[in-house]
């Protein structure tokens, strides 16, 4: 009886990491050609929605990925990285609930428990507050690193109940939210 | 005639001037409460940071602070808020990063070291501006001090005891994290205020996978994901906002960039 008791339980355990684990893994989500190379030639060799695809590196919006025997470039919203079901979010996050507090091990500083019961630093701040920058030195900065604002208007696709409720559903759908006045190659300035 | 002429010009000049006094009284008034709600936002800021140095201090070296700020103002510019921002440095091996109300930023040097180029950086912290500006935490505050009024915890930070109150319970929110849609909420919009800035929005997919490396036993994250959704997620959040839509800056690495946060890393 005992006996049986424990099968059942390293059963259990089994599936669920097994459902843990399938639900991260890399999938498409949806049926796709293979690209030569980023923003190259489609192949031939057509992938099904829902296969596991192994990256191997990744080029700006674009990863090298294997399926199978062979191998190609996607563009990475082509894929699912498994993110998850909310069931299996909530075990990422590791949060148990309103007020409780998971318990971290101790790195130097920083942990859950430094957080809560340590004593704040004053000193520490007054030095934080001395830390600025006005606006010369960040302009000269920014040009000095070749970081050059964009005039354009940019903003991603808000937030929608279906998206949140759904995180590995259908992507790359908000290309109207982002207004360009001319639409650019991924790899174009 | 000219009697009640005048007499009604004087009215007139009366009504107006009260019309003035009133309107005057309102702007102040509402400035008040501006200047308040932005001091108390800011108090909340200054314990919550000084608690958070508290488990950990200040690099010390003049050098990485300052690039920090300047990449840290590089990209709060475009948020277009009236905040003063403090952007600073703590040695820690621990992964992480933290938003205090009140333009307050704080990024362990854990997170710095490994961390691959500038525009990684700039997501990072874009990422904590934007919950800034969102007022996530200063939020999560402000609905703990409704909850705890019946006691009258919370409500002033003028004597110590009160500091120490409000210190562990900025520390409790830190430890616990805010809600998935605010941590999604600030990808958003860090993205879009990196990229408006000038920096390259494919860093932020790079961040996010670095961070998955650190997914499972190792314990210099384990704060960071108790309290963020995983990074895969995070990942899928972004694309389908139509982050690879986005225009790129540029394609090449700039050579100066990658020498001064090179620079900048080898110092830590």
């Amino acid at each position: 009886m005992v006996e049986t008791k424990r099968v059942i339980v390293v059963l259990f355990y089994c599936i669920m990491f097994f459902l843990m684990g399938a639900s991260r893994a890399q999938s498409l989500s949806q049926e796709q050609g293979l690209f030569d190379r980023p923003d190259g030639t489609q192949s031939i060799v057509k992938i099904k929605a829902g296969t596991a695809v192994k990256p191997i590196k990744r080029q700006g919006f674009w990863t090298e990925v294997q399926v199978g025997t062979v191998s190609g470039w996607l563009k990475v919203s082509m894929i699912n990285f498994g993110g998850a079901s909310v069931g299996v979010a909530a075990i990422d996050t590791g949060r148990l609930g309103s007020g409780n507090i998971v318990s971290t091990s101790a790195v130097r500083g920083l942990s859950a428990k430094d957080l809560i019961n340590g004593t704040p630093n004053f000193a520490e701040l007054q030095k934080l507050e001395q830390l600025n920058a006005d606006v010369s030195s960040v302009m000269a900065f920014m040009a000095g690193g070749n970081v050059i604002p964009i005039e354009q208007k940019i903003a991603l696709n808000p937030a929608t109940t279906a998206s949140v409720a759904n995180p590995g559903g259908t992507l790359g759908n908000a290309s109207s939210s982002v207004t360009s006045t001319k639409p650019k190659k991924d790899d174009e300035w | 005639m000219r009697v009640l002429v005048s007499h009604q010009q004087n009215l007139k000049k009366t009504m107006n001037g009260k019309l003035m006094i009133r309107i005057f009284a309102f702007v102040l008034l509402n400035l008040a409460g501006f200047v308040q709600a932005q001091t108390d936002e800011e108090n909340v800021g200054r314990v919550s940071a000084a608690q958070v140095l508290g488990g950990a201090a200040l690099v010390v070296g003049y050098q990485c602070q300052q690039y920090v700020n300047l990449v840290g103002n590089s990209v709060a510019k475009q948020a277009g808020s009236n905040y003063k921002w403090h952007f600073g440095v703590i040695k820690s091996d621990a992964i992480n990063a933290f938003a205090l109300p009140g333009g307050y930023i704080l990024l362990s040097s854990g997170l710095l070291k490994n961390l691959e180029s500038e525009d990684d950086l700039a997501f990072v912290l874009a990422h904590e501006v934007s919950h800034v500006v969102r007022k996530h935490h200063y939020q999560v505050v402000q609905r703990q001090r409704l909850a705890d009024q019946a006691s009258k915890e919370l409500q002033s930070i003028a004597q110590d005891g009160e500091i120490k109150k409000l210190a562990q319970a900025s520390g409790q929110i830190y430890a616990r994290g805010l809600d998935k849609s605010a941590e999604f909420d600030a990808d958003r919009m860090g993205v879009e205020l990196m990229t408006r800035a000038g920096y390259d929005p494919a860093a932020a997919l790079n961040v996010l996978e670095k961070l998955q490396r650190f997914k499972g036993d190792d314990p210099r994250a384990e704060l960071l994901f108790s309290t963020h959704p995983g990074p895969s997620e995070r990942m899928d959040q972004l694309l389908q906002a139509g982050l690879d839509k986005l225009p790129r800056p540029t394609i090449r690495v700039n050579p100066t960039r990658d020498i001064r946060f090179k620079s900048i890393q080898n110092s830590l």
